[in-house]
């Protein structure tokens, strides 16, 4: 499908008295694209930085922004971003010439089995994240087995499929430092549990619906739990000795790419505690 | 949710964290926390104790100057009834006693010279739900026996937060209750309006367009009562099901005072500690101006919706702010004549 304009795909809304909130359509672009083109959008209004930004949150296929009531009102918000549209339009246009021939060669890689190095090439330009998983790890509870009894394939196709796919970073919310990422593949693709969790293990790598996402720190849950990460998602930047502010650094941010990898019981252990 | 009985040290919130996850915090009552400062002469930024529905004691270790602004609760220094809204002296080994309001949810007391807090994110905002801020970077608030400082490093008085209702019930004497009056001063005081029936505006916004005329009609011609699951982070109100709108939405970024309808067909308001983005779909928001109401509501307390406009809801917050500037300079003059 050829798209000429993408403008008609964007869609500035009222949020509330002093935010608006930018839409862009992904029913025929698909979810990626959409959240390609919220990213170069967000970008725009960061590069020139307007003095009555509060905040902005980018997400899946929107982009809310905060204004200072002191300094503007919706008129002179909206035509700022509509201009940004404009301006953008021949940057979206590149990045989605350059993301089909990146999904083009994606596919075919995941036919032809070429290793998955070849095709972070591709994505060398933006950033990746390699984040072991360790998908046996029997102190923890897990819904692996359930998962694969679900799907009715084995465990280790699970634990491939979860393996075998770059993910983005569609948002990041709910808690600091946790991402949404997506999409899980449509075999693993199942929906929450009807019960949450009320403890959810910090560092549990879960999956739901054609999502899936790791828990930054202990928190109540929803998602199937199928493995854990010894790694850190917030940082704590903080200088304790000094008065300063405290302050926390997240490593998954909206627009990064992250893979996973298995590692074993040991390996996890290991790392947890060094 | 559920509405823990806290006081702790609040602001006007984190600015600029939200993509990264970190909720916005800060005053539920951002009004009645301004209000306070700025009858103290002190700017409307600085640290204030917001206190959840009374319960609060403290004692002095020097003379200090505060106000106390928000909730209507009885008030009593070293036993005696003192008013809201109004600068007063808090003698040494005097105790401050904040009852359980009458009307409202939170008080907030600012003093005379700046607290001694600790910042995460710029924030002196402690976040329960993220463990993150407040005195220990553990997002608690007080806890029974803490010493509170001043900038300078004097210690102001040590907290006891009674925990059983029944205890404060019992220490608030039917005629305390006509003791408690609003300020003498002259000049209006820019106070949050407290009501058993708030009258809440909103501006239409997000998915309003998917909600039809007979939804919209049930939504704005009813009164909601706020539940029990109302806290820091959102209210969720009880009332007739407006009706459900079978639409999936990708999870998006919430602003101050949206709307929720869950899929009961009853709305969510969200306040100042709500996650940064959610899934539900949204109606509106609430205007800036009238989120310091919410902030005074409690389980049992009535709202009633109404709509508004954009630009009309920028002029009332504008003038908001017009009537508090006012009233600071008000009180910078009175005080230099009194001095």
């Amino acid at each position: 499908m050829i798209i000429t304009n993408y403008k008609d795909l964007i869609e500035i809304r009222t949020a509330s008295d002093c935010c608006v909130i930018v839409y862009v359509d992904d029913t025929t672009i698909g979810l990626e694209l959409a959240n390609i083109i919220i990213e170069i959008l967000t970008r725009a209004l960061l590069a020139n930085r307007p003095p009555w930004l509060c905040e902005y949150i980018p997400s899946y296929t929107s982009l809310l922004i905060e204004f200072s009531l002191y300094e503007v009102d919706h008129f002179a918000v909206n035509a700022l971003l509509k201009q940004l549209v404009s301006e953008a339009a021949s940057e979206i246009k590149h990045c989605v010439g350059e993301k089909s021939a990146v999904k083009k060669q994606l596919s075919c890689d995941q036919i032809t089995n070429t290793s998955r190095k070849d095709q972070l090439g591709f994505l060398s330009a933006k950033r990746i994240h390699r984040i072991p998983v360790c998908y046996q790890l029997n102190s923890l509870q897990t819904d692996l087995a359930k998962v694969a009894k679900d799907k009715n394939i084995s465990e280790d196709n699970v634990v491939n499929l979860h393996c075998t796919t770059v993910y983005r970073v569609f948002a990041t919310g709910f808690m600091p430092g946790f991402a949404y990422l997506g999409e899980l593949p449509v075999e693993l693709s199942q929906p929450r549990l009807s019960k949450p969790r009320l403890k959810v293990p910090k560092g549990a790598v879960a999956i739901a619906d054609r999502q899936t996402a790791i828990y930054p720190d202990e928190s109540p849950g929803g998602w199937h739990i199928i493995g854990y990460t010894p790694l850190e998602l917030l940082f704590n930047t903080t200088n304790v000795n000094s008065a300063e502010s405290g302050h926390f650094e997240v490593l998954l941010k909206t627009g990064d790419y992250v893979e996973f990898y298995p590692v074993s019981e040991s390996e996890y252990i290991n790392w947890v505690h060094s | 949710m559920a509405t823990g009985l806290s006081s702790r040290f609040t602001d006007l919130g984190r600015v600029g964290h939200k993509h990264k996850g970190f909720t916005q915090s800060g005053a539920l009552d951002t009004n009645s926390h301004m209000l306070a400062n700025a009858i103290m002469r002190v700017p409307v930024t600085n640290p204030t104790i917001e206190v959840l529905l009374g319960g609060f004691e403290a004692v002095a270790t020097q003379d200090t100057e505060i106000a106390v602004t928000g909730a209507r609760a009885s008030l009593l220094i070293g036993g005696v009834c003192q008013p809201l809204n109004h600068k007063m002296v808090w003698k040494k080994d005097a105790t401050l006693q904040i009852m359980q309001p009458m009307l409202g949810a939170r008080n907030y007391i600012a003093c005379n010279k700046r607290f001694k807090t600790r910042l995460f994110l710029d924030s002196c905002c402690a976040v329960t739900r993220e463990k993150t801020g407040g005195m220990n970077f553990d997002g608690k608030g007080f806890q029974v026996g803490d010493v509170l400082y001043y900038e300078t490093g004097i210690s102001l008085g040590a907290t006891s937060t009674n925990a059983s209702i029944d205890g404060r019930l019992k220490k608030v004497a039917p005629d305390n209750n006509l003791l408690v009056h609003e300020t003498f001063t002259t000049m209006p005081v820019p106070a949050t309006t407290l009501a058993k029936v708030y009258i809440v505006r909103i501006v239409l916004g997000y998915q309003q367009a998917l909600f039809d005329h007979k939804m919209k009609v049930r939504f704005f011609n009813q009164r909601f009562t706020v539940s029990n699951e109302a806290s820091n982070m959102g209210i969720r109100l009880t009332g007739e099901s407006i009706g459900h709108i079978a639409v999936k939405l990708y999870s998006e970024g919430i602003a101050n005072g949206a709307i929720q309808i869950t899929p009961s067909g009853l709305p969510i308001v969200m306040l100042a500690e709500r996650q940064t983005i959610g899934g539900y779909p949204k109606i509106g928001s609430v205007i800036t101006t009238d989120l310091p109401k919410l902030g005074q509501c409690r389980p049992g307390s009535i709202i009633q919706f109404e709509e508004c406009d954009v630009l009309t809801a920028r002029q009332e917050w504008l003038l908001r702010q017009m009537q508090m500037c006012t009233f600071a300079q008000n009180q910078q003059s009175r005080n230099d004549n009194n001095e």
